[in-house]
């Protein structure tokens, strides 16, 4: 049950209604019903594994709350050692023990990649564990108190806007509102319906469409020249972009049904002005939770060793800095796949943030020297531009099925031009279309948020314009034979 | 407190209905117009399409894939009083072909139909179910062919809910169609569309389709078809023109042979010929010929068509 298939509307519609006409106090049931329907649906034999993980976590976070904190340290690594190995074996086994295959028949609809060999992931596995892992961290930093409701802990884990792909929620953000009662909310309603809306036009109008391009020309890489590949990688900027933050708006805007806010993992990132800033606006739940939970512990560590002083003539500071965002961005990598290309799609952005941080003085004096304002639009300007190039750059390896076929793509962007290829023309003239009206819409947010507001405009007529114009769009120029979100395998 | 909130809960479901009335009335009138365009498009690929549903009364009407329609030259089929139409489509197999001729036959009935058959034709595809949503912006106007627009899925027919959504896809192209522009018209072609590129490859593939995916709806469909024809005497032949590759366990062809042969409908199978098999340059590319090639495999199938007559 796809998040952008009729079914799930359908399902929504019916969870919906039917949690509004239970009494408040038990609708936390119907929720958590709810989310294991929605998890049965994809493959039911997981929910069991994912019920087991949910029992377990709940009993080894009250354990781990009744040591003390100066003794708990041990106990901690003992859960994430538990919970990475769960993890690690669905991801990573058949990688590593290629002759030792396990698996799964009859679920390669959702997993088509290489249903035989590859072990199939339980979805949303990903997602789960670096919740728990959250959690249970927090538990022992004593910043929470772990969960004593069993089903609020499960719905806190499995509720279904957010199991397939995130957010990777922290538990002082979800569980307390768990706690809460929802009465129905007139403007979270309207305002989910209208994310979900706009979710949905991300996803068909956007991602659905540029991927028919995208995988045409990355499919069959070694024929076309570096013109088509280069136009297929900027498409693919933006249709991950469109695919991952639609399916965010769809769950955020359908946990606001409920009542519950979910936490946005993105906010424009192309519009972002360093790397730094990108990683603040990509995939937010996930790179702050790699901060807060790997690199500031890393860094902690590590200032606590090293001496305050200069090593190869750079401050210790910054190799404390290479070294955890090296780390970090290695882990992130990882936790999107095996393969080369994943590690190395982590590496370049621990290169660039690493870069950017050891001549961030170099850098100032530059724009010092050139009386070169920061707030000056043509400097804003020039920032967004390489930080998107760079940016694109990590993409070819996100994409490329593999190494040698991303550095065959990057040789030939550099050496071989040519028309760009199309099949038919209007793949490109959609495509285009869809990234126009994306950009338009994130550029006004970003850049003018008071103005041309449209779809929380004060004029009713014009929220129902805005409103009718994206489904006609949808209707009109949406893929509706899409497939899977991207975010899905991971 | 509980009146106060099922008095918002009941006025936010009456600006719902209000809105959804309003994208209703918004999508029909859209709709319409698009509909107006879209059957004005006299060239191209929707412009063939329509031409083949709406207007043709060939008396020769072939049906295919890509391979029918750079391959069968219609004015060699053309004798006398006798005309011809190449509805073959890219990418499109029994499915949609099926819908084709039950559309055609409800308006008229053609004397002969020719039907080229691909060696993959039987297999299960899901991208051909999908490409039934050509044919989408006749679903409303041709009841005939709706049962087979409806397999591209269980909830198809909600999504028809919407007038607009039988445009899906098609805007640009509505628009573009509506300038003007110095394409040639369906008609002047007659359907066929020739390849002029020659191939460089003179090595012969051999492939191997997997029989273990035939998709029962499409020998339903050939059944059907058989059946109609039989019954309104229409002269029926499946032909598989020239490839340039050589297909190991040729199950498609052992089905339709079965299935030829039980209905008395003559197959004619000229995949292999000898006169194309060391002849590159009769090809596009190995699935299809070019237009010399085209020339020379028309003029050769008619004269096959009247031994076997």
């Amino acid at each position: 049950m796809l998040f952008n298939s009729i079914i799930y509307l359908l399902f929504l519609l019916f969870v919906v209604i039917t949690y509004y006409c239970f009494p408040q106090r038990i609708r936390w049931i119907w929720l958590l019903v709810a989310s294991i329907g929605y998890y049965i649906s994809f493959i039911p034999i997981f929910i069991a594994l994912l019920g087991c993980g949910v029992v377990i976590n709940f009993f080894l976070a009250i354990w781990l709350a009744g040591i003390p904190e100066k003794k708990n340290s041990g106990s901690l690594i003992l859960i994430i050692f538990l919970n990475i190995i769960l993890l690690a074996f669905f991801k990573y086994f058949n990688t590593f023990f290629p002759d030792f295959h396990i698996h799964l028949t009859g679920t390669g609809h959702f997993f088509p990649s290489d249903p035989v060999n590859k072990m199939i992931l339980p979805l949303g596995l990903s997602y789960l564990i670096f919740t728990l892992l959250s959690y249970h961290i927090e538990v022992k930093r004593k910043n929470i108190q772990p969960e004593t409701h069993i089903g609020y802990f499960s719905l806190y884990l499995l509720f279904f806007p957010r199991i397939a792909q995130g957010p990777i929620e922290r538990p002082q953000q979800l569980i307390p509102q768990l706690h809460q009662i929802h009465p129905f909310n007139y403007n979270l309603f309207s305002d989910g319906l209208k994310q979900i809306l706009w979710g949905f036009f991300k996803k068909l109008v956007v991602a659905d469409r540029l991927a028919i391009y995208v995988n045409a020309i990355y499919n069959n890489a070694e024929e076309h020249n570096g013109t088509s590949l280069l136009v297929a990688t900027f498409f693919f900027a933006f249709q991950i972009y469109a695919d991952f933050s639609g399916y965010t708006d769809i769950a955020l805007g359908s946990a606001k049904l409920f009542g519950f806010n979910l936490t946005d993992n993105f906010k424009r990132p192309y519009f972002a002005t360093s790397i730094k800033d990108f990683w603040d606006r990509w995939h937010i739940t996930l790179s702050t939770w790699l901060r807060d939970y790997i690199f500031l512990p890393i860094a902690y560590y590590l200032s606590n060793r090293l001496k305050k002083e200069s090593y190869l003539f750079v401050s210790s500071q910054k190799w404390i800095y290479l070294i955890g965002i090296m780390i970090t961005f290695t882990i992130c990598g990882i936790w999107h796949g095996v393969g080369w290309t994943y590690l190395i799609w982590g590496l370049l952005f621990g290169v660039y943030l690493s870069y950017a941080n050891w001549t961030k003085d170099l850098s100032k004096k530059i724009r010092k020297q050139l009386h070169i304002k920061k707030t000056s639009p043509y400097y804003v300007f020039y920032k967004i531009l390489l930080t998107f190039i760079l940016v694109l750059f990590t993409w070819i390896f996100f994409r490329a099925s593999s190494l040698s076929q991303a550095t065959m793509i990057i040789g030939k962007i550099f050496t071989s031009s040519g028309p760009v290829f199309f099949y038919s023309p209007y793949d490109l003239i959609y495509g285009i279309f869809g990234i126009i009206v994306l950009m338009a819409a994130e550029f006004k947010r970003e850049f003018i948020p008071e103005h041309w507001t449209i779809l929380y405009n004060r004029y009713p007529a014009v929220r129902i314009a805005g409103i009718v114009f994206i489904v006609i769009t949808i209707l009109l120029t949406g893929v509706f034979d899409g497939g899977q979100f991207i975010y899905f395998q991971f | 407190m509980i009146k106060t909130s099922s008095k918002i809960f009941f006025r936010f479901i009456g600006k719902l209905l209000l809105i959804l009335f309003i994208i209703y009335i918004f999508d029909f009138g859209i709709g319409k117009v698009l509909k107006v365009f879209y059957l004005r498009l006299e060239d191209g690929l929707y412009g063939q399409i329509t031409y083949c549903i709406e207007s043709t009364s060939a008396d020769v009407l072939i049906l295919g894939s890509s391979r029918a329609n750079h391959s069968y030259v219609p004015e060699v089929f053309e004798e006398g009083p006798y005309t011809c139409y190449n509805a073959g489509r890219d990418g499109s197999f029994v499915l949609y072909n099926y819908a084709l001729f039950k559309a055609v036959i409800t308006r008229y009935t053609p004397k002969k139909i020719i039907i080229d058959i691909s060696p993959d034709e039987l297999s299960y595809s899901a991208a051909e179910y999908e490409r039934l949503s050509l044919l989408l912006p006749y679903y409303q106007s041709h009841p005939e062919i709706r049962d087979i627009i409806d397999l591209r899925g269980p909830l198809e027919r909600v999504k028809h809910i919407s007038s607009v959504y039988f445009y899906n896809s098609l805007v640009f192209q509505v628009v573009r169609g509506t300038l003007p522009n110095g394409k040639v018209k369906v008609q002047d072609m007659k359907g066929y569309q020739p390849l002029q590129k020659k191939m460089k490859y003179d090595k012969i593939d051999t492939v191997k389709i997997d029989p273990g995916n035939t998709d029962e709806n499409k020998i339903s469909a050939l059944k059907d078809i058989i059946s109609t024809c039989h019954k309104k005497n229409i002269d029926l032949v499946f032909v598989y023109s020239p490839i340039w590759k050589i297909t190991k366990d040729g199950y498609c062809n052992q089905i339709i042979t079965k299935l030829c042969t039980e209905n008395g409908i003559k197959y004619i199978d000229m995949s292999n010929l000898p006169d194309f098999i060391n002849r590159p340059d009769y090809f596009a590319d190995i699935s299809h010929l070019n237009e010399e090639g085209a020339r020379v495999f028309s003029k050769m199938l008619k004269n096959r068509l009247k031994q076997v007559n």
